[in-house]
């Protein structure tokens, strides 16, 4: 423990912390603008200045460490004065007008300005007003003016990316946004550029943001006091009249997020205690005020689709499942909350219908904590573009690691994961498991998947011993024998598995293929059909891509209250950050109404539930007819019955799930031009998709990403007709 | 990749030797870049993305370093380099006008290139030699008490 003095005020504080630190632990205010709590130390704005006595002069408390004895001044005249200067001249280069204007405080209320001042630019025009630290400081600093002439810096507007846009002349170099990409994301997307006046923050070669390994986690975009960075929905939204806090829950990691919410809408949302990924960080305001979203119960008369109360639709409903009692599926999504799903077993049980979800990829789901990860270990990644998708569960495993272990990627296609690796095995389809058998286990068999020995060889030499962490897609692998010191972990898409496994319930695929089902009820899932229905019931935020009879508006995941189940097989709570939008109805209580009214009828027995048991998808050869062999990806990128690609614009740019992966040999064979429509035929469907041409899969081999509404569900084989070149 | 700068199995040993000589990777990166632009003359994008793999770095940490020194330069400059000393010293002494006649002779403005691509005239601050004002200096070396009659032979010296 170091004794200190601040500002008089004795203080104890362990050793290694800076002035700063010793400070804010005890509520005295030092005003910064470089520094973050969770980044390295910067000392680069100058306004901690303190002074420290037997010191000649300042020093910047956020990179001093504390000493004992130390006896430290935050706020003399002098000090103020200092930072008063310092301030002035950062801004000398920031359109300061509103900054210093004496009308500010009346300006939003009367509009004073846009007659009377000849500005173009400044608070009243930026979308961090009323957000911003410059302006706090320049309120804390009381500066009324400036003595330099205002510099603008002229540089365009970079608006090209998706998700978030820079505006480099409101940058003060504060730095943050550098080390947040470095520090927190270890992208190493940004950097300083240049020095002195021209220096600016900017990607490598002047490269556009997609164009380079950015994630669009926003963490720049949060760690920037001014407005330099914005986000591009909802960055007018304004100050938010509160946050709440709830889980995120567009995949299985469920990321603690909080929601800005103004006037019953969330305008944006941010990390709470650890980093978000592009879907949490931008994602969420943009689906819960999606224009595409219907928030009203649609009933069909006759050929017309019209709008009616909830009464009706829910009458119409029951009335349905009353009809075609026990030749009614239930169709759901895992992504439901514990509480929708226990309502579906409340509807089950009362005989109406049989429930089933999609299966296919369910196989042992392991629970796990993250103490679990504490000893650095290398990892291998299977079959999953770990980077695009569980990013932010790599990263909370990495951040206790000291040092760097070795990231060994096992896929046959070239995703952006194998592109960071430091070794990318790429095996032969289908020989994923041979591979991990050779890598984990001391077998003797022929080694034919398509891997050098050596390489083998090297990556074993890797482990040397000390085990290795295993994240695998389960959709394609069923299961391997391994040794003990390696701790395997499938990395499922979507939550709630423990729950749905217990559920017992039917694969949709079986429900989908049983003739005597007329009567189809989607909870949150749109499959592709195989037959037609006399009725379909559709609940869900978006219109299903099959059509519907009745449909009923659900809530989403911001609008109520209720927990499901993550990845790592603990709960997570959802807190209700606004009221449902329009009309929408939670899940459960729609489902509730529905089995209340439907009454349950004294001694039906529910149909006799066999455990679904898995088979192992038979790897199925490339024939002259199906010359080629589909592979379906996992999608983390995927709601509910849509993919995030196809509800905004953001995410079709910056992964694009809607189209087919394909070799430039192939294309070439076809005459299959890149970005141009594909029919894929396979023995029992047939869809049109968009070409992705591109060289890092293999030949012979197409990919896409799982998605059971265009009937993408496990791997087949398959035949392509180009039907645009 | 343009073929002419990707770095021969030579050059990269060469590099990866450096790092020995550093406690962490990134301390090399400085000596590396000076290798490269001994080779090429400049500091080609392609060479910048592969010593940020060698060095195991992100490409934007290269970028700036590149970008920062003015020294380093992002694209093909001329044969010779030739600064010429702006500061007080070497203004009073005639080192704007040296910087003037230069600029008539060789047909260019500061910072730029000969069409020929044989000069490329820069203006530095004090180098440290204002007692031999003014100074210019070419290709690395030092020329002390500099007239425009030196100049005139200097440039035929250089062809
Ligand atoms: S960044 Fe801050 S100070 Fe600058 S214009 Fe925007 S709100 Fe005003
Ligand atoms: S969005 Fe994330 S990855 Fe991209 S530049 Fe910002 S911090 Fe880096
Ligand atoms: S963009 Fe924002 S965070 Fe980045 S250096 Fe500029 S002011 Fe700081
Ligand atoms: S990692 Fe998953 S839970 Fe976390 S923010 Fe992204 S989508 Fe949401
Ligand atoms: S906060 Fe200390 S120098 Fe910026
Ligand atoms: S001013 Fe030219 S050398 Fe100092």
């Amino acid at each position: 423990m170091i004794r200190l003095k601040i500002n008089d005020i004795p203080i104890e504080i362990e050793e290694g912390k800076t002035v700063l630190e010793a400070a804010r632990a005890h509520n005295i205010r030092i005003p910064t603008l470089c520094n973050q709590a969770d980044l390295a130390p910067y000392g680069g704005c100058r306004l901690c200045m303190v002074e420290i006595e037997g010191y000649q002069r300042p020093v910047t408390s956020c990179t001093l460490p504390c000493h004992d004895g130390m006896v430290v001044k935050t706020d003399s005249p002098q000090l103020k004065d200092l930072r008063r200067f310092t301030l002035e001249l950062i801004l000398s280069e920031h359109p300061y007008s509103c900054l210093i204007c004496d009308k500010k405080e009346d300006c939003a209320k009367f509009m004073l300005c846009i007659q009377k001042e000849p500005v173009t630019l400044g608070c009243k025009y930026c979308s961090k007003d009323g957000k911003c630290e410059l302006q706090v400081l320049v309120e804390e600093l009381e500066i009324k003016e400036i003595p330099y002439p205002l510099t603008y810096r002229g540089l365009e507007v970079e608006r090209w990316d998706p998700f978030f846009e820079r505006d480099y002349n409101l940058c003060i170099l504060c730095n943050r946004c550098v080390r947040a990409c470095n520090e927190i994301r270890h992208a190493g997307v940004i950097q300083f550029q240049y020095r002195g006046p021209d220096t600016v923050v900017g990607t490598a070669f002047g490269l556009t943001h997609l164009e380079t390994a950015c994630q669009f986690c926003g963490a720049c975009v949060d760690a920037c006091p001014t407005g330099a960075m914005s986000e591009r929905y909802g960055k007018w939204g304004g100050v938010p009249d509160k946050k709440v806090s709830t889980s995120c829950s567009f995949c299985s990691i469920a990321c603690e997020v909080l929601l800005n919410v103004r006037d019953n809408a969330v305008i944006s949302s941010e990390p709470e205690h650890h980093p978000l990924c592009v879907r949490g960080r931008f994602g969420i305001s943009q689906f819960v005020h999606n224009p595409k979203r219907v928030t009203e119960p649609f009933l069909k008369k006759g050929t017309r689709i019209v709008e009616v109360e909830w009464d009706e639709a829910l009458q119409a409903a029951v009335e349905k499942l009353r009809e075609f009692k026990g030749r009614t599926g239930i169709i759901f999504s895992p992504n439901l909350t514990v509480e929708a799903l226990d309502a579906l077993i409340e509807l089950e049980n009362s005989g109406f219908g049989i429930l089933g979800t999609s299966l296919d990829s369910l196989s042992a789901y392991a629970d796990f904590s993250l103490e679990q990860f504490s000893k650095p270990a290398p990892i291998v990644v299977l079959n999953t573009d770990i980077i695009d998708d569980f990013s932010v569960l790599m990263l909370q495993i990495r951040k206790s690691w000291k040092e760097k272990t070795p990231l060994i990627v096992i896929d046959s296609a070239q995703t952006k994961t194998a592109d960071k690796a430091d070794v990318w095995l790429q095996p032969k389809l289908g020989k994923e498991e041979d591979l991990l058998q050779l890598l984990f286990s001391e077998s003797d068999k022929r080694n034919t998947t398509g891997v050098a020995n050596e390489l083998i060889e090297t990556v074993k030499a890797m482990f040397n011993g000390n085990g290795a962490y295993l994240f695998y897609n389960p959709s394609n692998i069923a299961h391997v024998k391994l040794p003990g010191s390696v701790k395997a972990i499938p990395l499922f898409a979507r939550p709630n598995l423990s729950k749905i496994m217990n559920m017992q319930v039917q694969n949709s695929n079986d429900i989908l293929h049983d003739d005597s089902i007329d009567c189809l009820f989607l909870v949150g899932e749109s499959p592709s059909l195989k037959k037609t229905y006399k009725v379909i019931i559709a609940q869900d935020h978006f219109i299903p891509a099959c059509g519907y009879d009745i449909f009923l508006p659900a809530a989403t995941f911001a609008e109520v209250d209720g927990s499901f189940i993550a990845l790592d097989g603990k709960r997570r709570t959802l807190n209700k950050a606004i009221e449902p939008v329009g009309k929408s109805k939670p899940d459960d209580w729609i489902i509730k109404e529905i089995t209340n009214n439907l009454g349950v009828e004294a001694g039906t027995t529910t149909r006799a539930k066999e455990p679904t048991q898995k088979a192992t998808p038979k790897q199925v050869k490339p024939t002259g007819k199906y010359p080629f062999h589909l592979v379906v990806r996992e999608n983390n990128y995927r709601f509910r019955n849509k993919s995030l690609s196809s509800l905004m614009k953001g995410f079709k740019k910056f992964r694009n799930d809607d189209c087919l992966w394909i070799h430039p040999a192939d294309a070439e064979n076809l005459k299959l031009k890149d970005g141009k429509k594909v029919q894929i035929i396979s023995k029992d469907f047939s869809l049109t998709m968009t070409a992705k041409v591109t060289d890092s899969v293999p030949a012979g081999t197409v990919y896409a990403f799982h998605d059971p509404s265009a009937g993408l569900v496990m791997d087949k084989i398959v035949r392509l007709e180009c039907i645009e070149s | 990749m343009n073929e002419a700068f990707v770095l021969d199995e030579e050059l990269k040993n060469r590099l990866t030797a450096l790092t020995n000589d550093y406690s962490t990777k990134l301390a090399a990166l400085l000596p590396a870049l000076n290798i490269i632009q001994d080779k090429f003359g400049f500091i080609p994008p392609e060479a910048e993305q592969q010593i940020a793999e060698l060095l195991d770095i992100f490409p934007t940490q290269v970028r700036e370093v590149t970008t920062f020194y003015s020294l380093f330069y992002n694209a093909p400059v001329g044969h010779h380099k030739i600064y010429v000393c702006y500061n007080l010293s070497c203004c009073i002494e005639g080192g704007g006008k040296l910087l003037h006649y230069l600029a008539k002779k060789l047909r260019v403005s500061v910072n730029e290139t000969t069409r020929d691509g044989k000069f490329s005239l820069y203006r530095t601050p004090c180098t440290g030699a204002c007692e031999k004002a003014p100074v210019i200096i070419v290709n690395g070396a030092y020329h002390y008490n500099v007239t425009p009659e030196y100049i005139d032979e200097l440039l035929t010296k250089l062809g």
